[in-house]
């Protein structure tokens, strides 16, 4: 059980304060919340000296774009010349070799053309159009490197910083060390692909350890129920008479139950709670609602073409969540490992299979970059891209490649990160990273950073262990930050 | 400060180790911990204190109560008064049963005047089934129970329940807690011949696995040593935070930064299961077991008997008998050759998919092309060269062949039927199905209704069909297609009919009417033939008698087989399958490509040294270090392990263990409030047996127990946190008690125990499955929630906003959270609308009257009558909104979700 301030392990919070708002949520060093509670008289008593953040903040808000699958780095970011001269050339990576399901074909290039882009004359393959824009906006990692060459284990990692189920995914860890923003909304919100859930399924949003409220909160906008349970199924004796009196009568009969039953917080939290979810109700339909987006920032979005609608409203809804408050928001594009393809893993067609992926990607993606940037959002927002790992720049079969946990990018903008900048390095083919090799952790550490948190501070004990997001790794890329 | 902090006491630590770590370093690598880690307190040997004496004696109702009144008097706290009898019988019929008690049961207790009439009432509790429903389900907790394999690829384990149901027996029958912790080690090996020995071995198989490292990626890859370290990682941390509270998984990289624990321990009990994979294993009803093994006697006596007489039978040596044995022998292996070896085939043959369950169907069909008068069709089982050697490779269990004229087989006559009864694997023989009286069809189809087990998975494979019409192979060349196909490498549809079985030619009828296949008529009745002859011979030699009794112990034996045959399959349950122990060494940093010494099977020294050594082990037999783990965990002088669970039960009765921390007992975890009062607990557990029912009637039968829940506000002053427990701990119902009381006061609970869980999810069959959760609303999944079927990755949103126990981790204590989609699931679920209109339907059975029908609800869900205020207002809001909407507001109160 936690025992203080999740930004000071070292500064015990009384018993009540402490259980008060261990239970209710928004973080110890949920400071919006806090407030509520102090407006409701709930914690009149408590002096709320959460001593803040452990450093002044550059970013409040976080989007995490995650490419189910394995996005090819070869295919995208990470622009290799003597790929393409030794093309069909044997592939001779200098060292042994272990593929996950293949042995190593030919040198494979890219099926795209490559250019370079904004001031910084940044190399993007023709796969990536849009994002290719943003160059300048945008700090690559292109040495990162995964502790497995298999979906699940990986993309745990790369969001909870393990390879095995059980640990709170990076939102959640947000979620619990800063706590609410609005009143209305959830702290973490997850977009799922439309068409299904990545591999670990919900798992990759778990709060883990971390109490319930700190978890994803799922919102799917095709379902005629986008957020389960938000309100009671139609034709129903719940109507809209008995649902206003219904929870002025609940309040009554709790109140007059704490009444008798001083002392304890909960049952006061637990009212509370209703109010919130009152609030989310009248909140969630109007953020859900894009008709009121004018015509030419759906365009920008692709919610005019079908290949891009369904990542495309997602980041548009993920613009709107963030307007509101919402900390951070997790966005998948690709679903399970399933055929035919539904995310990145193109053992089989590079080609089809990845144009599809980066297609139905590029453009929703580059207009959410932009989108932030014309509204000022992109100087406090964070925004992440990544994936579990790599592919091989050698073939697989025919015109596949295999998973590659050696060498691939994951990309960061806005925030405080720089723009325009490339850090580590893949060797001459982007098969393994060679300079500064970097895991997670340091990618997770930075953004913690940003955030006014010092990773190695943000904890919660759990089964006889002080837990981190970052295990007991991490450090922060100075060299990409602002 | 009254109570101990852990959190200074981290502090402590930390810089104690700070400390350590920089002037040793190299100590603390090697393991070399100094005498006073030792020291800590829950390494101590249990020694029974007496309980204290205490100034309220009349208070006293067991003797846990003088330990808690003993720490109160110190501190000048006086305890809370009893609570009301309406207060007490709701709280331990949840504590013990996870139910409420109906109003009859109410009105029993509430005019039972006898002295002991609340001690009967515990008992009538601790008898019901419901209790082991209850506790049961907090062990699953523990052990990170679930039904699914977690991870990539979430496949079922629909064989998982019967470990859930050996739990829950287990507690009903208070099995000896020893015997409880030795089954679920080692049951298979210490107890082979109960049943319940493999199915307890579900323990170690109950946590998450990850198919595609265990079953996708190749051997021999640093990635699947990854994978088998990573998994007993699992099943070592299962085993020791289970049993002993001890946190030894952090030793797995270095050598244990607060307890004295190194890493040549860890990686020891890591070799205990070096031999352990997971997998549905075999089990049987005891009876049947006594059959089988009884069946299997006689056929081995027979059989002996029969090896006798075929003594005698070869002990016969004329020059004709020995003529005719030389020439049977040439004959057949004339007969083998009919097979050319000479031509290499190209090809293995077809292969279905890869399944996870042996019951999916698949099927393989060629299209004669017209029309053909068929005789004969003839199976030639796969034996691939890229694999290892496995003769008969995924020749379907069970199967059926049939004929059709359509394509897609609409009408369709069976021509040989195995799916009653499991077919023996042909392995190197072709299988020729003879049909009586020349179809006509142009579609042949196999279709395997029980699937060959490859490693973990399923398939359908074949290597080469022939169809014999008009004195040729009609099948040869075809089209060929298939439920599914993997199409790769030496694998493909078209080569079931290619001429090649995965090793050699296989000629057609065609090609050998005059000779190969004409030969092999001739080698058929010539080997026929001679055998007779030889048996002539034999007779002349010997007595008539002996050849008898040859024959008739042939029919015996027949018969004893045959019954065999007939007892009812064995059942299965997943949990140990046990295979050759693999290597396990300790790991530099836990890095797999750091490999240092090899690990010793052991115990931890920081428990008790008594049989800490395994000794006498043959490494080769899985199953020995097992069991010695299992008997050195359960040795009298193993503290942690009594201390562990006496402590888990405390936690479950009162909110919050006497160690606040019951999965870590180390250095980081909670002291003990109250470290006499433990102890006490843990030798009476012991030495009484190990029951957990006595320890429940010690707990709540006491004068702590028993206790008002409200607050005091002097007794606040000095421990607001009730460590020392001057009050009772109000609790917020779990989430399968929220579930099961719904159902109970609706009158739809379904009470039936055991057995494949329920769903209430809808399922899509994949590589990674779809489990898409809605509410069915019909009485299928109106059981216990103890009895829902447990996904790992997608986890249930009602439950899961209730906090029900994640199945990936160790859950030692739920979290008790109070939040927004908590509030509106209660609100707003289906199921939630639907029992509200249950039992409003209910209600209006009782009376027509509205305020009596609010009585009734009062009554059933909080166990006492509403005030005149609260009919009045309950009343007003039921007239405009109906008695649905009311009851669906009392489900969602404080006083229905918390309890006193």
């Amino acid at each position: 059980m936690n025992e203080g301030n999740p930004l000071d392990p070292k500064k015990p919070c009384t018993c009540s304060r402490r259980d008060f708002l261990w239970r209710t949520g928004g973080g110890l060093g949920g400071i919006a919340l806090a407030q509520l509670l102090l407006s409701d008289g709930l914690l009149a008593e408590a002096a709320v000296a959460t001593d803040g953040l452990h450093h002044s903040p550059k970013a409040r808000r976080v989007v995490q774009i995650f490419m189910s699958g394995g996005a090819s780095q070869v295919d995208t970011f990470d622009y290799k010349p003597e790929l393409i001269q030794r093309h069909e050339q044997p592939f001779d990576s200098g060292g042994e070799i272990e593929l996950f399901q293949s042995d190593p074909g030919t040198f494979f290039k890219s099926p795209w053309e490559w250019q370079q882009h904004g001031q910084c004359g940044k190399w993007i393959s023709g796969l990536v159009p849009n994002i290719a824009q943003c160059v300048d906006d945008i700090a690559f990692v292109h040495s990162m490197i995964a502790k497995s060459n298999v979906h699940g284990p990986a993309t745990f990692m790369q969001n909870t910083g393990f390879v095995l189920p059980g640990f709170p995914s990076m939102g959640s860890w947000v979620s619990y060390g800063l706590g609410s923003m609005n009143q209305n909304l959830p702290d973490f919100v997850v977009l799922p692909d439309m068409r299904g859930f990545a591999p670990n399924g919900p798992m990759n949003w778990s709060a883990g350890f971390l109490p319930a409220q700190h978890q994803g909160t799922m919102i799917r906008p095709a379902r005629p129920d986008p957020i389960y349970d938000l309100f009671p199924p139609e034709n129903s004796f719940a109507t809209v008479a008995a649902e206003e009196e219904g929870r002025a009568l609940l309040e009554t009969l709790n109140r007059a139950h704490a009444e008798e039953r001083e002392g304890d917080s909960r049952l006061n939290a637990r009212i509370a709670s209703y109010e919130m979810a009152a609030r989310l109700q009248l909140s969630a339909p109007e953020v859900l609602d894009l008709s009121g987006e004018p015509d030419h920032i759906k365009r920008l979005y692709g919610l005019d073409e079908e290949i891009t609608q369904d990542l495309g409203r997602n980041c548009l809804l993920t613009r709107r969540l963030l307007e509101r408050g919402v900390r951070f928001v997790q966005l998948w594009s690709g679903a399970d490992n399933g055929h035919p393809r539904r995310n990145w893993d193109s053992h089989e067609d590079i080609p089809k299979d990845h144009w599809d992926m980066a297609t139905s990607m590029d453009k929703p993606v580059a207009a959410l970059l932009k989108d932030l940037k014309q509204r000022g959002m992109l100087d406090d927002t964070i925004v992440i891209w990544t994936t579990e790992f790599g592919r091989m720049p050698c073939r697989q079969g025919g015109i596949g490649r295999d998973h590659n946990p050696d060498g691939f990018t994951s990309w960061v903008a806005g925030g405080g990160f720089k723009g325009g900048v490339s850090y580590g390095a893949t060797d001459a083919f982007g098969y393994r990273a060679v300079e500064n090799p970097t895991y997670c952790y340091d990618l997770h550490a930075s953004v913690l950073h940003l955030l006014g948190i010092d990773h190695e501070k943000l904890t919660f004990r759990h089964n006889g262990i002080d837990r981190r997001l970052t295990d007991v790794h991490g450090e922060v890329i100075h060299d990409i930050l602002a | 400060m009254i109570s101990a902090s852990p959190r200074s006491g981290l502090i402590v630590a930390i810089s104690l180790f700070l400390l350590a770590a920089s002037v040793l370093p190299a100590a603390a690598q090697q393991g070399s911990f100094p005498a006073s880690a030792f020291e800590h307190w829950a390494y101590q040997a249990l020694v029974l204190p007496a309980p204290p004496e205490v100034e309220n004696e009349a208070w006293v109702r067991t003797p846990i109560d003088r330990f808690v009144l003993k720490r109160l008097e110190d501190e000048g706290i006086v305890p809370s008064p009893e609570a009301d009898r309406r207060t007490l019988i709701r709280r331990v019929s949840f504590d013990l049963t996870g139910l409420p008690p109906s109003p009859a049961e109410i009105d029993t207790f509430l005019a039972d005047d006898s002295r002991d009439a609340y001690s009967r009432l515990v008992e009538r509790l601790l008898a019901s089934s419901r209790y082991g429903e209850r506790w049961g389900r907090h062990w699953l907790d523990v052990v990170h129970y679930g039904e699914t394999h977690g991870f990539d690829k979430d496949q079922r384990r629909d064989n998982a329940w019967p470990y859930r149901d050996y739990v829950i027996e287990s507690f009903n029958e208070d099995k000896p807690y020893a015997r409880f912790v030795r089954e679920q080690i080692a049951g298979d090996v210490l107890y082979p011949d109960s049943p319940e020995g493999v199915v307890a071995t579900g323990f170690l198989a109950s946590g998450p696995w990850d198919l595609v490292g265990q079953a996708e990626v190749r051997e021999g890859t640093v990635e699947k040593d990854r994978v088998r370290v990573l998994d007993r990682d699992d099943i070592v941390t299962n085993v020791i935070t289970a049993f002993m509270s001890t946190t030894v998984q952090c030793a797995r990289c270095h050598a244990h930064k607060f307890d004295p624990v190194t890493q040549e321990e860890y990686y020891g009990i890591q070799a205990v299961f070096a031999g352990v994979d997971r997998g549905d294993r075999p089990y049987e009803a005891p009876e049947v077991a006594e059959q089988r093994k009884a069946l299997a006697a006689r056929c081995a006596e027979v059989e002996a008997r029969v090896a006798a007489v075929q003594q005698q039978l070869d002990g016969v040596h004329t020059p004709e008998v020995d003529a005719a044995r030389a020439d049977l022998a040439k004959l057949e292996e004339d007969r083998k050759r009919f097979q050319d070896p000479a031509t290499p085939s190209p090809t293995n043959g077809f292969h279905s998919k890869i399944g996870f369950r042996a019951d999916e169907i698949e099927w393989v069909q060629v299209d004669l092309g017209e029309s053909l008068p068929i005789t004969t069709v003839r199976l030639f089982p796969a034996r691939p060269t890229d694999f290892k050697d496995s003769p008969g490779f995924g020749f379907p269990v069970r199967f059926f062949v049939s004929v059709s004229g359509l394509e897609d087989f609409a009408e369709s006559e069976i021509i040989l039927d195995a799916r009653d009864g499991d077919y023996p694997n042909p392995g190197l023989n072709s299988v020729e199905i003879p049909v009586p009286s020349e179809l006509m069809a142009r579609y042949v189809r196999i279709t395997a209704t029980h699937l060959w087990e490859r490693s973990q998975d399923f398939v359908f494979a074949l290597a080469e069909m022939q169809v014999d019409a008009n004195g040729a192979n009609g099948a040869r060349g075809k089209a060929v297609s298939s439920s599914s196909s993997i199409e790769f490498g030496r694998w493909a549809k078209k080569n079931l009919v290619d001429g090649f079985d995965s090793r050699a030619r296989v000629l057609g009828i065609e090609e050998n009417v005059d000779s190969a296949h004409a030969a092999q008529v001739a080698l058929d009745g010539a080997v026929t033939a001679k055998r007779e002859e030889l048996n002539l011979l034999l007779a002349t030699a010997l007595s008539p008698e002996v050849l008898a009794e040859h024959r008739a112990l042939q029919v015996k034996l027949a018969e004893f087989r045959g019954a065999e045959g007939a007892l009812p399959s064995p059942k299965q349950v997943y949990a140990v399958k046990p295979v050759a122990p693999r290597p396990v060494h300790v790991l530099a940093r836990g890095d797999v490509k750091s490999k240092g010494a090899p690990a010793n099977p052991a115990g931890l020294l920081l428990a008790h040294d008594d049989g800490r050594v395994f000794e006498g082990l043959d490494p080769a037999q899985e199953g020995q270090a097992r069991a010695a783990l299992a008997r050195w965990v359960t040795n009298d002088s193993n503290a942690l392990t009594w201390r562990s669970m006496a402590n888990r039960v405390w936690q479950y009765h009162f909110g919050r263990g006497i160690v606040d921390t019951p999965n870590d007992f180390g250095k980081m975890g909670g002291a003990p409030t109250h470290p006499e009062l433990l102890d006490w607990l843990a030798v009476t557990f012991r030495d009484g047996g190990g029951s957990l029912k006595d320890l429940h009637r010690l707990i709540v039968n006491s004068a702590t127990y028993r206790q008002q829940a409200r607050q005091n506000p002097d007794a606040a002053k000095l421990d607001a946190d009730n460590r020392l427990l001057w009050r009772m701990n109000r609790r917020r119902l779990e989430a399968e008690e929220i579930r099961d009381t719904i159902l109970a006061v609706s009158g739809k609970l379904d009470l039936s125990m055991g057995g494949p869980s329920f769903e209430l999810f809808s399922y899509t069959h994949d590589h990674s499955p779809k489990y898409d959760y809605i509410d069915f609303n019909e009485p299928r999944v109106w059981r216990r929630a103890v009895y829902r079927f447990i996904v790992r990755s997608v986890p249930d949103p009602l439950m899961e906003s209730l906090d029900c126990a994640d199945p990936n981790m160790n859950v030692p204590v739920r979290n008790e959270t109070l939040t927004a989609l908590q509030a509106l699931a209660l609100l707003n679920d289906p199921f939630i609308l639907n029992q509200s209109g249950y039992i409003a339907a209910g209600l209006r059975d009782t009376s027509d009257a509205l305020d009596d029908q609010i009585g009734e609800a009062y009554a059933r869900l909080f166990a006492r009558q509403p005030s005149k205020e609260e009919v009045e207002r309950l009343g007003a809001f039921a007239q405009e909104h109906g008695i649905e909407s009311a009851v669906r507001l009392l489900l969602n109160t404080n006083e229905f979700v918390f309890i006193d």
